[in-house]
């Protein structure tokens, strides 16, 4: 595929340079840039229709011009057309915005709206941030570019979707003790994705067709991309009906722009670096590390007793010093070809784009590959007909190492809940061991391919004046295609390996499409009434109908014990052992809506929406949900009043608005309102049937969750527009979700999924992003910042069953509390204090006068034990499940949901150098080190596990010894006790909280430097531009001083860090970015 | 410019037609599962949905912990464990902790409290019988063969629910008593329900099952109607609740209507272990099938619905009657109460039939294991994988109701017909106890004996003991103490988990002597 889009450039590249030829003998040459300074590419100098040309990436033009009397006129969207004489030196062209320009634009439900006179709040960025930056899907790169939205890349395997929230988390999912990959991939809202007008719910499609699992969004070349709307108050996301409860992020991909046809290839390449490797110990230090511990605690009988791996050095299978990490990691490769062709004219404008795209995974065994093509066609048929036409295919390619169900990176070989504890080095390390931790087992088969295609048509017609219809159809269809053995491991390696468990060979072929077809009619009306003062009333007024209907099919086969290792695939299966499904959903929404538009004098503006949408997941009776919106803005800016400030330059804009909405979601389930009857087995050989006892109860009345948002916002604009700041404070609640009620007992079910017309989530916060443009528009060295800030409160504000408080353990075993004013998912643990260092202060139960106790009185607290908070003062310090009190001594300790999360960018450019510096940051969540506490928790309370287990990085852990407090009566140990020797009671289980740390973290997340080679040069190559660029990826990571883990980002939704998950690798590119 | 128009038109025009047929899609079904409106209307389905009511009801009797390494069918930890004859397993710490030291501290039994103390798994079986009780008079007549078979299937819900309430009342006391479905409820808002008393329920059941002994046919001895509901099963539950409710009058009345109509007739002393084989005797009155079957596509995976299974039965078995599966097993010790009290071993043919006396070994005492239920068998043969025990489990049976009959004619103080009762086990095993008994306390108490050699192993002495507790003091002998054994403290019942249950229903109350014994 890389050979041939090879092929294809220079294929291209030999048609266009032989038309590339110039007539006119005066060169005229010069600089655009906007009023700030900033130059601007794309902008267009001609002298005449045949004679034109654009702005490269740095603003610089060169025109050929017949006399040295020309004339050009300068022109760009958005800006003032200027005319400029010519000049025999170098000119400075600085453009003005044009302020009433409509093309900067938004499109909310079915209408097209202008940035200036919206009355939403929605935040942008354009493909140009984002160009060439080396990751597979665009959501990545939201994170800190954009207020409101808090993106949190949880696993850094290539293809893995991040978490995407807008404006706080309204999920409360109490399914999450099941699985790792239950948390990660339903514990948060993600928000409704629109692809050029298309609405697409990337979670549908995953929680539909899991067979590999990769993040659907994967499926779209970055480069692609033109612009991204996060669209966020209940004003936009209202008139997106279903889903848009959860914030709307908007994505249109470019189109042709360049009057002349227009070449181009990009390519960069680069390396992913493995990251360095924890702390361990190995060998002759490990050995002498482990004794030490043990001669702290041990009794002499004890010492006589140790187990032969510590004692017998001179065994050869005890005597090895393994690092295991190190199987795990590789470098690897990332590389990017793009080629496109581009031209707009009159009639047609159309942009061709082909890409491929290949990052290999640090961890061996995995990557990511990627061919698209993409084609944008705009035909103009008449003045008052045009239409548009996209098509896109996409083929990805990802490999998985030996994982293949979930995403959670729970199971990749390095995690330690996925497989038993890393051992201790002292094991020799033989083939067969390395190619099973690896997933490299020589016959492993894991191929996850997805395909994407999408086709949409739109249609313009002017009817009458003002009056516009649109139609817009569209298909999206993405399969996806898993196939994967597993060899049994009863062949010549495992048999030399005592003890390996059996396995048997395992043949999975799973198959699954997912098509989304898409209708859409609307009318669009646009009048304007000038009043005889002078006034005008400008009125928009949208009507549409839109009907999307989902099908999600597919089939799985898969066996064990499939004849012989070379057998690959599902085939020659005992029939005992082979399963086999196949699946059809079928779903389709039926929506109306109204949108108004109004302004007067486009200054004071009011807006209002309502949308009525119908769904087949919802019940016979309540398939209907409403959607209303208002909003209203005032441009004070154009007031009277604000005239002096303007024309001085102080405030160029200020714009306040506000709005009000309902928006929805609906249930994830397509088939939500029935409820399911399933085969349970057999009785005597006859077939059972049931309903499923855990959503088996009808529900008539399943209907539309629902989220209502207020938000006021300010965009304001300073100093000739050198300061520009948005702000938006909301208030989100949402309520009705779909809730899984646990049923009391004597209903005979456990649980039902059901609108909790009681279960009331808040989210409060304030937007912010501030963009300054640093130094003076004339100045040659430019200097741009951009701060975000996204605070959010999240919070339950009403339960179910009068509010009644709940308790649920996540899949680490770390409870989570459900109550009202509790942010969702807060940790509830015992408080953890220290470490009682000596018998002193080890306080007295009030009852019996001895010393307290923990674990129901089987524990006397002793010095060495960790402080755990008496919080019931009962005199005994336990988690409390079964002693009548059901939360025992578990306190609220930890929010996982960040204070704040946001991104400081920071652009520099003088001449043809740019330098762009992103970072992000997210502030205040606690996060768990679950991978510590089960390093110590393996060591604990058993010489064996101790002995044949990895040490942990004890670097700095003081930990309390008998011998340590014996010489010095003021000693101050701040770990409790390591003691292998001594009784467990579980005393590093994550239901204290000595695993909670502040998961802050500020990283310099890209850094990206670029050259223009410059004009002289690139017109003898009869090249338009040529761009050199690097990029570092992952820079810096600046944390807490107590927090340990090497990417505080690598935690789940929930903030847990495993261990497995895997890290975001550094990368470094260099790039050639060739217009012709 | 017209040519415009017709490109307008087209798309606007196919909109419209969509607009139609979507307003069907709006409305469809799924096509990947049943469900509610589209499952009740036909007599298959009544069929399949009655037959899942028995499945769960196995289900939930052999229901034991997932998470230990031995599982152990929580219908012999209360029937036969409680009762002290046998000692768990070595390798069972958790179990016993219940049952071993202190004796029958039913209040800490760590990770057995979903199948110990926790009843929810048994209202599923009431729901399925509530859901077929509500929806069968809802069908049409068409729907089924005739009245008699649509009534059958109302008399089999019936039965299954009295016999599961039954069963909850024998072990945990008063049940919450409920005989609604909840479709449609106010899912978030259910009302909570206080705990109903144990008569009133019963008297409840009583009425359902004479209404349901008048829609069922008798099954005449033959065993492959053993394994549903038939007029006779529902007499013999019958006479249990009587007897369980001390009404020895009615309980003598349906034990007499079992063993003269119901066709059932003792296994030969040659052919005892036949009772168990699975529908092969005529001793029989209702068991549950658990025999192997290659059709079973839950056998693999073992889970709550495979038919045989080998966690179940092989409670009872190690060594070379499990082909080295298992080391240990629940095992009567010698010098207990099996050998002390119960049984003759010299002279009981049940002993020399169905016990064998082992060493002891892998963490267990020397003793008597239990070979009832031994037909030890692999899944498949070659690998000596998927092991599993291929017997039925016998719930009621011929011999039990004359030993029933028996106790209520002694309660009656009819000696003599206690006596001849009595005789049919007895002679059978060739011993003559029941010879020697003048005073009815002395008859009770052989009844007792007798029951618990004959239905050793069957999941019924417990209740037996607690039926007889309070003229007998039976609870006391094996080790329980005075306190609890009151009719007001009901200790000999098992505690509930109110930490998982209350949560849910705040009307729950604990039994009265669990309450007082904070742990």
């Amino acid at each position: 595929m890389k050979k041939l889009l090879l092929v294809c450039l220079v294929a291209v590249c030999t048609i266009v340079k032989t038309n590339a030829q110039q007539a006119n003998p005066i060169p005229f040459e010069g600089h655009v840039t906007d009023s700030a300074g900033k130059p601007l590419a794309g902008v267009s100098v001609r002298e005449s229709n045949k004679n034109a040309t654009t702005t490269d990436e740095s603003g610089h033009f060169l025109l050929r011009v017949k006399s040295s009397n020309a004339t050009v006129e300068v022109s760009y969207v958005g800006y003032v057309n200027q005319r400029i004489k010519y000049s025999s030196t170098a000119i400075h062209v600085a453009m003005k915005p044009n302020s009433r320009a409509l093309e900067e634009v938004v499109v909310v439900g079915a209408q097209i709206q202008n940035k200036r006179t919206t009355t939403t709040a929605q935040s942008s960025i354009t493909g140009k941030m984002i160009e060439n930056m080396p990751a597979p899907s665009v959501d990545v790169l939201l994170q800190g570019r954009i207020s409101g939205l808090n993106v949190q890349v949880s696993s850094g395997e290539p293809g893995v979707a991040p978490t995407v929230v807008v404006r706080g988390n309204s999920r409360v999912n109490t399914n999450i003790g099941g699985s790792a990959n239950v948390a990660q991939a339903q514990a948060m809202s993600g928000p409704l994705y629109v692809i050029d007008g298309i609405p697409v719910n990337p979670e549908d499609i995953a929680n539909s067709i899991d067979a590999t699992g990769t993040n659907y969004l994967a499926g779209i070349n970055i480069n692609d991309i033109e612009t991204v709307d996060v669209q966020k108050d209940a004003a936009a996301t209202a008139a997106w009906g279903s889903r848009g409860a959860n914030g709307v992020i908007y994505i249109k991909t470019r189109r042709g722009r360049s009057s002349t046809p227009e070449f181009r290839v990009n390519a960069y390449f680069g390396v992913t670096q493995k990251p360095a490797l924890l702390k361990t110990y190995t060998g002759a230090e490990e050995r002498a590390l482990k004794m030490h511990i043990i001669h702290q605690y041990a009794t002499p009988r004890q010492l006589s007793a140790l187990p032969q791996i510590l004692t017998d050095s001179l065994n050869p299978n005890f005597n090895n010093a393994t690092n295991w990490q190190g199987l795990f990691y590789k470098n690897g490769l990332v590389r990017n070809v793009d080629a496109t062709v581009s031209a707009a004219n009159d009639v047609v404008n159309y942009r061709l784009s082909m890409n491929y795209y290949n990052e290999d995974g640090i961890i061996k065994q995995f990557g990511y590959k990627r061919y698209s093509m993409r084609g944008n066609f705009d035909f103009k048929i008449s003045p008052k007909f045009n239409a548009q036409l996209i098509v896109s295919m996409a083929k990805d390619d990802r490999q998985r190492g030996a994982k293949y169900k979930d995403n959670s990176d729970d199971n990749t070989p390095f995690s330690n809940t996925g497989n038993a504890p890393q051992p201790a080095s002292f094991y020799l390390l033989n083939g067969f061991d390395s190619s099973n931790f690896t997933g490299l087992a020589s016959k492993l088969r894991n191929k996850n391919t997805s395909d994407y295609y999408t086709a949409s048509v739109t249609a313009n017609y002017s009817i009458l004046p003002g009056l516009r219809y649109t139609f817009q159809g569209a298909l999206n269809s993405t399969s996806s295609n898993k196939d994967y053995f597993r060899p049994s491991n009863l062949d010549a390696v495992a048999a030399s390996v005592s003890g390996a468990a059996a396995q048997p060979s395992y043949a999975l072929s799973d198959r699954g499409n997912y098509s989304t077809y898409f209708l859409s009619n609307a009318l669009n009306y646009t009048k304007k009434f000038n009043t005889e003062a002078g006034n005008t009333h400008n009125f928009v007024l949208t009507a549409a109908q839109q009907f999307t209907s989902d099908v999600s099919s597919g089939n799985s086969v898969s066996g064990y014990n499939v004849p012989s290792n070379d057998i690959q695939v599902v085939t020659g299966i005992p029939q005992s052992d082979l399963g086999g499904s196949s699946y059809y959903l079928k779903d389709a929404l039926l929506s109306y809506m109204a949108q108004l538009q109004y302004d007067y004098n486009s200054r004071y503006l009011l807006y209002a929406s309502y949308r009525r949408d119908a769904s087949s997941r919802f019940g016979n009776d309540s398939k209907w949900g409403a959607f209303p919106a208002v909003g209203a803005g005032w441009i004070v800016s154009d007031e009277g009043f604000m005239k002096e400030l303007k024309r001085r330059d102080i405030v160029n804009f200020l714009k306040i608005r506000g709005s009000w909405g309902l928006s929805g979601s609906q249930s994830s389930n397509f088939y939500a309102p029935y409820n399911s009857y399933s085969v349970s087995g057999t009785y005597n050989g006859a077939a059972a049937i049931q309903p499923s006892y855990t959503n088996g109860l009808t529900k008539n009345d399943l209907t539309w969750a629902r989220s209502e948002q207020k938000n006021i916002g300010i965009d304001l604009q300073l100093l000739n527009s050198r300061l520009n700041i948005n702000a938006d404070i909301y208030d989100k609640i949402s309520k009705d979700d779909y809730y899984n009620f646990v049923l009391p007992f004597y209903t005979g079910f456990q649980q039902i999924n059901f609108n909790a017309h009681d279960l009331w989530v808040s989210n409060r916060g304030l937007d912010l992003s501030i963009n300054t443009h640093n130094l003076s528009p004339r100045s040659k060295f430019q200097w741009n910042s951009q701060l975000v800030l996204s605070f959010n409160k999240n919070a339950i504000a009403k339960l179910p069953n009068n509010n009644r408080t709940f308790v649920t353990d996540d899949y680490y075993g770390v409870s989570r509390i459900y109550a009202v004013g509790q942010p969702i998912y807060q940790m509830f643990q015992m408080q953890y204090m220290g470490v009682y260092n000596k018998n002193s202060e080890i306080p007295f139960n009030p009852l019996t006068g001895n010393k307290i106790t923990y674990f129901k009185g089987y524990n006397t607290v002793q010095p060495g034990y960790p402080i755990w908070k008496d919080a019931n003062g009962d005199g005994d310090v336990w988690s409390g499940e079964d002693n009548g009190d059901q939360y025992g001594d578990r306190v609220p300790t930890g929010n996982p949901n960040p204070k704040f999360t946001g991104g400081f960018t920071n652009d520099f450019t003088y001449k043809n150098f740019s330098l762009s510096v992103v970072c992000t940051f997210t502030w205040k969540r606690t996060v768990i080190n679950t991978f510590q506490q089960q390093q110590f928790d393996a060591l604990s309370g058993n010489i064996a596990n101790f002995a044949k287990n990895r040490l942990p990085d004890l670097d700095g852990i003081n930990y309390w010894t008998p011998q340590g407090a014996a010489k010095d009566p003021n000693y101050k140990a701040d770990f409790p006790a390591i003691n292998p020797l001594a009784g467990n009671f579980y005393q590093f289980f994550p239901f204290s909280s000595m695993w909670n740390v502040d998961g802050s973290y500020f990283k310099v997340k890209y850094l990206m430097a670029g050259y223009n080679i410059p004009r002289a040069i690139t017109s003898k190559l009869k090249v338009k531009n040529i761009r050199v660029y690097g990029l570092v990826d992952n820079v810096l990571i600046i944390k807490n001083k107590h927090n340990n883990m090497p990417d505080p980002e690598a935690v789940d939704q929930l903030g847990v860090y495993s261990g497995g998950m895997y890290p975001q690798p550094h990368k470094f590119t260099f790039g050639l970015d060739v217009q012709l | 410019m017209k040519r415009s128009h017709l490109f307008t038109a087209v798309p606007f025009v196919t909109g419209l037609l969509l607009l139609v047929s979507c307003k069907k899609d709006l409305y469809s079904g799924p096509i990947g599962s049943t469900y509610g409106q589209e499952f009740w209307t036909s007599q298959a389905a009544v069929e399949k949905a009655t037959v899942a009511m028995y499945g769960q009801f196995r289900a939930g009797l052999r229901n034991a912990p997932s998470q230990i390494d031995y599982s152990e069918a929580s219908y012999f930890v209360f029937g036969d464990l409680a009762a002290g004859v046998f000692s768990p397993a070595g390798g069972d710490v958790f179990l016993n902790y219940g049952v071993a030291s202190p004796k029958f501290n039913f209040g800490y039994v760590p990770y057995w409290e979903e199948s110990l103390h926790n009843w929810s798994r048994f209202y599923q079986v009431i729901a399925q019988s509530n859901l077929v009780l509500q929806n069968v008079p809802q069908m049409s007549k068409s729907m089924f063969a005739n009245e008699a078979a649509r009534n059958n299937y109302l008399a089999e819900a019936l039965f299954m629910r009295a016999y599961t309430y039954f069963y909850m009342i024998r072990v945990w006391g008063d049940p919450v008593f409920v005989t609604k479905t909840y479709n449609g409820a106010d899912y978030g808002n259910i009302p909570p329900l206080a705990r109903t008393a144990e008569g009133i329920v019963l008297d409840s059941c009583l009425a359902d099952l004479r209404l349901a002994a008048g829609y069922m046919n008798y099954g005449g001895g033959d065993p492959s109607k053993s394994i549903r509901a038939n007029r006779g099963s529902a007499y013999a539950l019958m006479a249990h609740m009587f007897e369980w409710k001390h009404q020895y009058d009615s309980a003598h009345k349906y034990c007499q209507q079992v063993i003269n109509n119901g066709g059932y007739s003792l296994e030969s002393m040659d052919n005892y272990p036949n009772i168990w084989k699975g529908q092969s005797s005529a001793e029989s009155i209702f068991e549950l099938p658990m025999l192997y079957s290659a059709n079973d596509p839950n056998f693999k995976g073992a889970g709550d619905w495979a038919e045989a299974q080998f966690n179940c039965f092989g409670t009872f078995l190690k060594d070379s009657k499990t082909d080295g599966k298992k080391s240990s097993c629940w095992i009567a010790p010698a010098g207990g109460l099996f050998d002390n009290t119960l049984f003759d071993t010299t002279v009981d043919a049940r002993y020399k039939s169905v016990f064998e006396l082992v060493d002891a070994s892998g963490g267990d005492d020397k003793g008597y294991m239990m070979t009832k239920y031994a037909n030890f068998a692999y899944g498949v043969h070659d690998t000596k994988s998927y092991p599993y025990v291929n017997n039925d489990l016998v719930l009621l049976r011929l011999a039990d109701i004359y030993l029933l009959d028996a106790e209520a004619l002694a309660y009656l103080g009819n000696i003599e017909g206690a006596r001849s009762q009595l005789a049919f086990t007895e002679d059978r095993a060739g011993i003559t106890n029941y010879q020697n008994p003048t005073t009815a306390y002395d008859m009770i108490d052989e009844v007792v004996m007798e029951r618990g050699r004959e239905l050793i192993g069957e999941g019924q002495w417990y209740y037996d003991l607690v039926r007889t507790e309070y003229t007998q003091q039976w609870l006391e002998y094996i080790g329980q103490l005075p306190a609890r054994t009151t009719p007001t403290a009901k200790g000999y019942y098992w505690p509930l988990d109110m930490a998982t249950l209350f949560p849910y229903d705040n009307l729950l109350t604990q039994n009265p002597y669990w309450a007082t014994q904070g742990r």
